[in-house]
């Protein structure tokens, strides 16, 4: 057991400390940024939403956006967990980085917790003041929670910055160390941080409003098919569905229109979608129609991010191939300049924007306002997988190309064995121990917030 | 190479300012960790009552001892929040304003630091089922299910109380401390690199640990310990643990059965009272049983002291600097009312044994400058662990005629009657106790962070920490602390006036 451990986690060029500290800090990591990433999409997201359906007078936009806001909610309950772990991982693993952030970087980490500081109360407040406070001091509320969110990794991402290239900061790297005061008014000027900063904001818009609609998208169709077994979903129209007799006996409703159709005239004009609304319209307080609205909203906002999000992404490849020559040469699988190549990982990760793409564009068109269909399966299913795995990779992919350093510029670094805990011997039964109990424990908290919040046993 | 001009700057620091920046980030660390206290002091301390509340509602078919731990689970979710929350905070502050302590002794700390990432996962999820399952599922299995809160918050305490008093006991350190400071004993077998450990304590004294920063000094200094397990077999560790654990459930109990007694004096819904009287009484209890067992584990917590930290005894007890006697404290350690113990100068004169003769000069003189004050904390401390043994006494009078006479003669008010009165004493009386305990700690360990070894102006950050600052970080501490009492505050209360819909339930 030990020995088959220790093949899996022993890496040439690491030493166990550095490999441990590295699969250990990357996981919580991983999980961290995606969900803050949903945090972050949110918090904008939620108060948008409900402004602009208080404006339109909108109850549908409003009760989104409550529905929206328990994705922040349970998203926000884990990333803090994994925050600690994260915090936790330096301290055990990499005391040497730490302090070297906590020293040189002071003033964004204060800026990103200030950010934290902000978001936390004004979560709380935002979900207890709902109806109980005025409309504008509640919006008022989740504005601050959007800024908080906004400002987290306004903070961190300069360390993300900072360890792709601290020359950008005025500061000098060798072998050993950073030399140097780190000179931050130059922030805004470092093509690092500011394209990191916006791929940052947008993929936390792109990521939360796609992976809702797809699971929006996902949940109408799963009813349809549950109360109408004999329907494929292959991409009928609903309206032919009904039009053959085929409208399954829970949603007759008598022929009228629901309510909340003819009220409301976002949802659409076609006779389609009158017809429509008498196939799948409200029944047992569920409502299909509201809920493709639903679907469309959130594709307007996904497209609208993802093409922002995808121009940073190209411009963050070619500022790599300036600014970060080693990240870059490792993406691109140039072995002359970096010690590993990243390419297939680089493949994996453009073929998952890609689906994307083509599971967003697939989504719309036939959510689109006149063409309304029920959502197809699975290009909500694909949306869904593609617009949460991307995020992970792509920062995998970002954090994985400076191996074997932890902090590069131009093309040398320090060693992530250099800046790992060295005053300890970390053998391999102790880190075969501390991987099981982390694996147990993840295991517990991911199997109670599984049947808690997912199967609601 | 060389950190250059980070370590120009932090020897300008050293002898200019890093005295000023420590004292200057102090009261914001102490108050930050004041305020964690508080709400951990509930996490910790509420989960064997509301165990034992349902274990009393599923066995005697009782619905209000359910009702009451449900309702006090609540407090215990609010609390575990704002646990959370201010424990970043502190967490944040640690790495921020003293990020030497981790460049350090992060070896020391590994195991404590990743035994309460993992008790933290297992209290969260613990939690989460716990709130989501009542009446869902069989009321045993909900029972288990807060066991696993109760034991992920006392281990996240007991490795977070390791960590502290290995500052306090450097254990496995073998005789390194002896030869610095004279009067401690061996500290445990060595089982760290006493030339590193000696490298490294000399350097901070000199250049502040920054050094250890530039990957090539750390790393020649080697390991520094060999075995990350001696961290936990601290005798510190040990009697820290369980009296911080049974002041915790002391002061959550009573602070539980103030709230209830304040429900039961303002009246409101007449069919709640026996309620209100019967929960009241059960937390009382669990406070008083553990004031019993603590009189007895401070008695240890003491002696622990005196073996390992000497200074900070004779500060608090306040004996003369030439020595002197202490009847009560020498019957109860030596068996004998006239034991002379030594004073500041017997301390002062062992520099000629030490190796760092300055480190023995600056510990009595920064002792000797803190007595009056740790003299006053203790005694608070010891006053007020009295009058909560005192209650703990009346406590039985519920049950033993003879102490209902005694409560009767000497208060004029049957049992029942004084716990009522007596609980909103009790809750304050216990946080006083609470509080001075672990300032006594904390100052009585000045100017090291690791007793012996490493100074506190050593490890504190190279950036200057002005007034400013100081007063925004306390305000923010200071308005968390007000936001968790709100909370605290308002979610019980709704559920005891309005019922059970106001609960806070995890919903899917």
């Amino acid at each position: 057991m030990m020995l088959l451990f220790s093949g899996l986690l022993s890496v040439p060029g690491f030493t166990p400390v550095a490999w441990l500290g590295f699969v250990l800090l990357g996981f919580g990591l991983l999980i961290h940024i995606t969900l803050v990433n949903v945090v972050l999409g949110m918090s904008v997201i939620v108060p948008i939403t409900e402004y602009i359906g208080y404006r339109r007078k909108d109850k549908d936009l409003e009760n989104l956006a409550r529905r929206l806001f328990r994705y922040l909610a349970l998203s926000d309950l884990i990333a803090g967990v994994f925050g600690t772990w994260i915090a936790v991982m330096l301290a055990a693993f990499w005391p040497k980085l730490l302090y070297i952030f906590s020293t040189i970087l002071l003033a964004p980490i204060i800026l990103a917790l200030v950010g934290i500081f902000m978001a936390i109360p004004a979560i709380a407040i935002y979900w207890y003041g709902w109806n109980r406070v005025s409309k504008k001091a509640h919006l008022a509320i989740g504005g601050v929670m959007a800024i908080g969110g906004l400002l987290v990794p306004a903070g961190f991402r300069v360390l993300f910055a900072f360890i792709n290239n601290p020359s950008l900061f005025d500061v000098t790297l060798n072998a050993n160390s950073v030399s140097g005061s780190p000179n931050l008014f130059l922030l805004f000027k470092n093509p690092l941080y500011v394209t990191l900063l916006f791929h940052s904001w947008f993929g936390g818009l792109t990521m939360s409003s796609l992976f809702a609609a797809g699971a929006f998208g996902w949940i109408i169709s799963g009813k349809f098919r549950k109360s109408n077994p004999q329907s494929k979903l292959d991409g009928q129209f609903a309206y032919q569905r009904s039009v053959l007799g085929l409208i399954p006996s829970t949603w007759e409703k008598g022929g009228e229109l629901p309510n909340q159709v003819s009220k409301n005239q976002n949802v659409g004009e076609g006779q389609n979608e009158k017809v429509l609304g008498v196939a799948v319209g409200e029944t047992n307080g569920w409502d299909a129609v509201r809920e493709l609205k639903f679907v469309r909203y959130l594709l307007k906002i996904g497209l609208a991010s993802l093409s922002v999000q995808s121009a940073t992404g190209v411009i963050y490849f070619f500022v790599l191939q300036r600014f970060s020559p080693y990240i870059y040469a490792a993406i691109t699988g140039n072995t002359s300049i970096a010690a590993y190549s990243f390419s297939p990982l680089f493949a994996v990760f453009l073929s998952f924007v890609a689906l994307i793409w083509v599971s967003t564009i697939a989504l719309y068109l036939k959510a689109g306002r006149r063409n309304f269909r029920t959502p197809s399966r699975w290009a909500s299913f694909l949306l869904m997988l593609s617009s949460v795995a991307a995020l992970p990779l792509g920062e995998a992919l970002n954090d994985a190309s400076r191996t074997p350093y932890m902090i590069v510029s131009g093309s040398i670094g320090i060693a992530a064995n250099n800046l790992a805990n060295s005053t300890i011997p970390i053998t391999w039964p102790v880190a075969v121990i501390a991987v099981l109990v982390g694996i147990f424990t993840v295991a517990v908290l991911l199997s109670t917030l599984y049947l808690v919040f997912v199967r609601r046993k | 190479m060389k950190l250059h001009v980070p370590l120009l700057l932090f020897h300008y620091f050293l002898s200019v300012s890093n005295l000023q920046n420590a004292n200057a980030a102090e009261p914001m660390t102490a108050l930050g960790i004041y305020v964690h206290a508080f709400f951990l002091v509930l996490v910790l301390g509420l989960a064997p009552l509301i165990l034992l509340l349902e274990v009393l509602g599923i066995r005697k078919k009782d619905k209000q001892y359910s009702h009451g731990a449900k309702i006090i689970s609540q407090v215990w979710a609010v609390s575990f929040a704002f646990g959370a929350a201010t424990g970043t905070f502190v967490e944040f502050g640690l790495y921020l304003v003293w990020p030497g302590t981790i460049l350090a002794i992060s070896s020391f700390w590994f195991l404590p630091f990743l035994g309460d990432l993992f008790a933290f996962m297992i209290e969260v999820a613990f939690l989460v089922a716990y709130l989501h399952f009542w009446d869902k599922i069989n009321p045993w299995l909900h029972w288990v299910l807060g066991w696993g809160i109760m034991i992920g918050s006392i281990l996240s305490g007991v490795v977070i109380l390791d960590a502290n008093s290995w500052l306090q006991t450097p254990w496995g350190t073998g005789t390194l401390v002896h030869q610095i400071l004279p009067w401690v004993p061996t500290l445990g077998p060595n089982y760290v690199n006493q030339t590193a450990i000696a490298t490294l304590s000399q350097t901070a004294a000199n250049t502040g640990v920054l050094n250890l920063a530039n990957t090539s000094s750390a790393n020649s200094l080697g390991f520094l310990l060999y075995n990350p397990l001696i961290v936990i077999f601290n005798p510190n560790g040990f009697v820290t643990s369980a009296h911080t654990v049974l002041a915790a459930i002391i002061v959550a109990c009573f602070e539980t059965s103030a709230v209830f007694s304040y429900s039961y004096l303002k009246g409101g819904n007449i069919s709640q009272r026996p309620f209100y009287l019967k929960i009241m009484k059960a937390s009382y209890g669990m406070a008083a049983v553990s004031m019993f067992a603590q009189a007895f584990v401070g008695d240890q917590m003491a002696r622990i002291v005196y073996a390992f930290q000497k200074l900070q005894f004779v500060a608090f007890e306040g004996i003369a600097a030439k020595g002197g006697v202490d009847p009560p404290v020498g019957l109860l350690l030596y068996g004998n009312l006239s034991h002379l113990f030594h004073g500041f100068d017997y301390f002062a004169s062992t520099a000629s044994q030490s190796t760092h003769p300055s480190a023995v000069t600056q510990s009595v003189a920064y002792a000797q400058q803190a007595e009056p004050l740790l003299h006053a904390l203790y005694y608070t401390m010891v006053f007020s662990g009295a009058v909560l043994l005192i209650f703990g006494i009346a406590y039985f009078g519920l049950y033993s005629k003879k102490i209902d006479r005694l409560v009767r003669f000497v208060t004029r008010l049957p049992t029942e009657k004084f716990l009522v009165y007596s609980s909103f004493v009790a809750p304050l009386v216990g946080l006083a106790a609470g509080g001075s305990g672990w300032a006594i700690r904390e100052i009585g360990r000045h100017p090291w962070t690791v007793y012996g070894l490493i100074q506190f102006s050593q490890v504190v950050t190279p950036s200057v920490i002005s007034l400013q600052f100081t007063v925004l970080i306390m305000a923010l501490e200071l308005s968390l602390f007000a936001g968790g009492l709100v909370a605290l505050y308002f979610i019980p209360t709704r559920a005891l006036e309005k019922g059970e819909e106001k609960l806070i339930v995890i919903r899917g």
